[in-house]
């Protein structure tokens, strides 16, 4: 990122203006790409999981709408800004005008660190890992805000409900992703994927039953924060109408079915680059060049939409979890396994430091 | 004292659920937080004060299976009391019994429990001719026995499917459709209606099974059982669901009895009682069935939602057998009686019962000699089977009070009528 | 120990099981009819819309007597040999479709067709109608099966 923006101040027609500003302006132009691009995949994740749904149920989903049914996300974006925005009477205005907000930027602002191809991240950063953990827990007092804003019993239930299961979630989740910083003794994004770079056992998932392990923990733990199906209580629309945001309409509601949507598409992401090997296809090839990178992101894209599409099978073939058989899962399933899986990776790191040669650089996970 | 900025939430209009009947606001006090400015609530220094949630789950609900508000008294995420408000599907079909002739009375009882409406025919029509002494020829008892069965698996099966839906599994929902709509089809290929049939007259059955119904018949059967066991995996079998329904919403014997529930929530609490075995109406006499009821060798507690469940899985099963003993036992003949054009039975009172999917459906007929009813009233299953969860259902969660008004099984317009 | 290791992999073990059965209906074609493209099939008996032959009526008036709902007007002009019906209305916000009308007519002028779709693009359009004013999606002789049509005689079509 920092060479195209070095390349873009040095080019012709942007020589002539100071370096800060086409920095700025670089940096706003690749922001409003990526979110542009998430926004777009948000739309057809929604409509892949209206026809992956209808398929799994015995019946075709939405196919009208364009072709194959594609623009849906286009007509139902323009039915809710069609509808009224209420907002009742009792609540607490600014505090119901700003958890849209902070729900939709917790979502989206992690995307800044992952990496698209070889080089094709638009912060890369260090603390990549660490970051994404920290600005998706910016959705939690986006959540508490908007069912407290809302003044409707029914509302404040669901985000407290919400709110412990999501931080309760984060335990696991952020565990089982120290199990890949173990392994790979860094927490920068670009250089996890290229560690993972060659053939397919160098993907952590593979490497030795704790990666293994700690995939599926992170995965399930990702389905909880995400509210998704079978962790949906916060939604049960059989419980509880919408939960936090049933008195979210219009426009605002649209503003958290994307942050939920993106969300998902951040976490499969995520997933794919630290454990499935990121933008690297599972033979050695080389993807460093200028057309190679592009080729690396139709890669992660397609490990993100397997993911997405595992996401999708499991909300339609599960019952939801009781609020207390949530937490019991957290703490008493997921959170001693993925434990385990530290302690268990922090050993097999020694067991390759000290076998040495190439099988103990693939223990040791770099 | 500053006028209050924060949000408070009101409490719910009726005021004889809130303890004590104080009228102050319910509201929720943040923890550690500042708390609302109330003259009753000093601020700092005092114990967190919590209070009992009055609030409603209204008509408009995705799992009270029609139009039924439920008013709960909760702390937080327990229940602690709850009243059924019913009466929201009334449509006066006891009086209209009283206005109507008989022959003009049938079709409106289809509403009632709209999910089996042949069943509700069966017991109207066998009332009338109780009382008028009218004897139905014998393959129209066959004929009315296989559409009561064929009703009563496409009630369970959609019981089965809402009742995933109503604990988050979407996909048996749409999965039963697919039967439901076959089972739908045949019934509107001999009747001409898809829902409510008006197919079972008074003295018989309107029409007879032509040759290409009974193959489509064959077909839905082998469709059921090949399928039954797909739901069972998506439901009964899963660990999920036997963790929401095992031990959950336990109805016991003393309750059932105590209250009238009739029905799989009875068979399910152990009491092996079934109105087609015990007091056999029409020919039912003449089939070998089980009546499954629920027991400790099965998953959960004897009485739970898991078992309603589960009685209802096996009753499809021994409606199949039902459907394909009856098939075979069928004799030739008319299926319409010997009914006079004008209907006047003598002065006189009926009562007549038999096993609905839903429990049991009676009819208490009172006649005058006129060619309408003098009192027709409708015993609903439903109606008692709602009723028993204001007992049962204290001191559960609130999850759980979905789970088992789900499995209890219930149609507003039988509770209503 | 041992019973929370078998219920963590009963957990686990479920879920694969339920999986799987969605990925086979996943794989299968579904079972959708896409109306309007498609339409599904109805028998000769099925109760749509009526379908009325005004030529046959003899204004007997037992059609609107049988009706639970009333739903059946009917007017006449003149008595006797030189009657002549007028209006035959039937209101469907009223219908209950429940064909006891069919059974009593002499000359089996009424029937119940297939047709379903009353759909209007004015609210009060479609709900009271005139079967002698011959317009509209009704039908004004009878499409349905015909009983010498290898049904047997008390099918009562």
């Amino acid at each position: 990122m920092q060479q195209w923006l070095d390349q873009l101040a040095g080019s012709g027609l942007l020589a002539g203006l100071p370096r800060g500003l086409v920095y700025t302006m670089g940096a706003v132009g690749a922001c409003t790409l990526v979110l542009l691009f998430a926004s777009l995949l948000a739309g057809e994740v929604v409509w892949l999981e209206r026809r992956v749904a209808g398929r799994m149920q015995a019946r075709i989903g939405p196919n009208r709408v364009g072709p194959q049914g594609l623009l849906q996300f286009l007509a139902d974006g323009l039915k809710l800004l069609g509808k009224e925005d209420v907002i009742p009477a009792e609540a607490d205005k600014p505090t119901f005008l700003a958890a849209p907000v902070i729900v939709f930027m917790g979502a989206f602002a992690a995307f800044a660190v992952v990496p698209f191809g070889y080089g094709l991240v638009p912060a890369d950063m260090n603390v990549g890992l660490f970051l994404i953990l920290a600005l998706t827990s910016i959705e939690v007092p986006g959540v508490i805000m908007a069912g407290w804003a809302s003044n409707s019993k029914w509302a404040i239930l669901g985000s407290m409900r919400e709110v412990a299961q999501m931080v309760s979630y984060e335990m696991p989740l952020g565990i089982s992703a120290l199990v890949v910083a173990l392994l790979a003794g860094t927490l920068n994004l670009s250089d996890i994927v290229a560690q993972q770079e060659g053939w397919i056992w160098n993907w952590y998932v593979l490497r030795g039953p704790f990666g293994f392990v700690a995939f599926f923990i992170f995965f399930t733990a990702a389905l909880a924060s995400l509210k998704r199906a079978p962790f949906d209580l916060p939604e049960a629309e059989s419980e509880l109408v919408a939960g936090f945001h049933t008195e979210y309409t219009g426009f605002r509601f649209a503003v958290f079915f994307l942050a939920e949507y993106s969300a998902m598409i951040l976490f499969s992401m995520v997933t794919a680059v630290l454990f499935l090997g990121g933008w690297s296809p599972g033979f050695p090839v080389d993807l460093t060049g200028p057309a190679g990178r592009w080729i690396g992101f139709a890669v992660l894209f397609a490990k993100t939409a397997f993911l997405l599409f595992t996401m999708i099978w499991v909300r339609w073939s599960l019952p939801r979890y009781r609020v207390d058989k949530v937490m019991y899962l957290c703490y008493k399933v997921l959170l001693p396994f993925s434990v385990a899986c530290v302690v268990g990776a922090a050993l097999q790191v020694l067991v390759g430091d000290a076998v040495g040669g190439a099988f103990g650089r693939w223990l040791m996970g770099r | 004292m500053s006028e209050p900025t924060r949000p408070t939430i009101p409490a719910a209009r009726p005021p004889s659920l809130v303890s004590g009947g104080e009228p102050h606001h319910a509201s929720v006090t943040p923890v550690g937080g500042v708390a609302e400015v109330h003259e009753q609530q000093p601020l700092v220094g005092q114990d967190l004060r919590t209070e009992e949630l009055v609030f409603n789950m209204g008509p408009q609900h995705p799992a009270t299976h029609g139009v039924l508000r439920v008013v709960i008294k909760s702390d937080g995420e327990f229940v602690q009391g709850l009243q059924p408000h019913i009466g929201n599907l009334h449509r006066c079909c006891e009086k209209i019994g009283e206005s109507v002739p008989y022959y003009q009375w049938i079709p409106y009882v289809d509403r009632m429990d709209y999910l089996a409406a042949m069943c509700n025919e069966h017991i109207a029509c066998m009332a009338v001719e109780k009382a008028a002494g009218i004897e139905v020829p014998e393959r129209a008892e066959y004929c009315r026995v296989i559409v009561a069965e064929v009703q009563r698996i496409l009630s369970h099966l959609f019981a089965m499917g809402v009742y995933g839906l109503d604990l988050g599994a979407f996909t048996p929902f749409l999965h039963q459709f697919r039967e439901r709509e076959k089972g739908l089809d045949l019934l509107d290929h001999i009747s001409g209606g898809r829902l409510l049939y008006h197919y079972v007259r008074i003295g018989g059955v309107k029409r007879d099974f032509t040759q290409e119904w009974l193959d489509e018949l064959e077909a839905f059967l082998a469709a059921v059982e090949q399928r039954l066991p797909e739901y069972n995996t998506l439901l009964l079998s899963n660990h999920i669901f036997q963790q929401r329904t095992a031990g959950v919403g336990v109805i016991d014997r003393s309750a059932c009895v105590r209250w009238g529930v009739t029905g799989p929530a009875l068979r399910a609490a152990g009491v092996d009682f079934d109105v087609r075995r015990d007091a056999p109406y029409g020919v039912y006499d003449r089939f070998e069935f089980a009546v499954p009821h629920g027991h400790s060798g099965i998953a959960g507690v004897v009485g739970d939602c898991f078992q309603r469940h589960w009685v209802r899985t096996q009753e499809v099963e021994q409606s199949l057998r039902i459907v394909r003993q009856a098939l075979k036992q069928m004799p030739q003949g008319p299926v319409m009686g010997k009914v006079p054009k004008s209907l006047k039975p003598v002065a006189g009172e009926v009562y007549v019962r038999g096993e609905n999917p839903r429990g049991e459906l009676a009819v208490y007929m009172v006649t005058q000699g006129e060619d309408k009813a003098w009192r027709a009233r409708c015993r609903g299953p439903s109606f008692s089977n709602i009723a028993v969860i204001t007992e049962t259902a204290k001191g559960t969660l609130l999850a759980d009070l979905v789970a088992a008004i789900g499995s209890l099984d219930i149609v507003l317009g039988e509770v209503d009528r | 120990m041992k019973t929370y290791l078998e219920k963590v992999w009963a957990g686990v073990r479920t879920t694969a099981k339920g999986m799987v059965l969605t990925w086979k209906h996943f794989v299968t074609k579904p079972v959708t009819v896409q109306y309007p493209e498609q339409k599904t099939y109805f028998s000769p008996f099925e109760r749509g819309l009526h379908e009325f032959e005004p030529d046959k009526c003899i204004m007997c008036h037992l059609c609107a007597k049988a009706c639970p709902v009333d739903c059946i007007l009917i007017e006449e002009e003149g008595t006797g040999k030189a009657a002549r019906l007028t209006k035959y209305e039937i209101d469907y916000s009223k219908c209950l479709f429940c064909s006891l009308c069919i059974d009593p007519c002499p000359v089996d002028c009424i029937h119940m067709g297939q047709e379903y779709d009353l759909s209007a693009f004015q609210r009060g359009d479609h709900v009271k109608i005139d079967f002698t004013k011959g317009d509209g999606p009704w039908r004004t002789k009878r499409t349905s099966a015909h009983p010498e049509a290898g049904l047997p005689e008390d099918a009562g079509v």
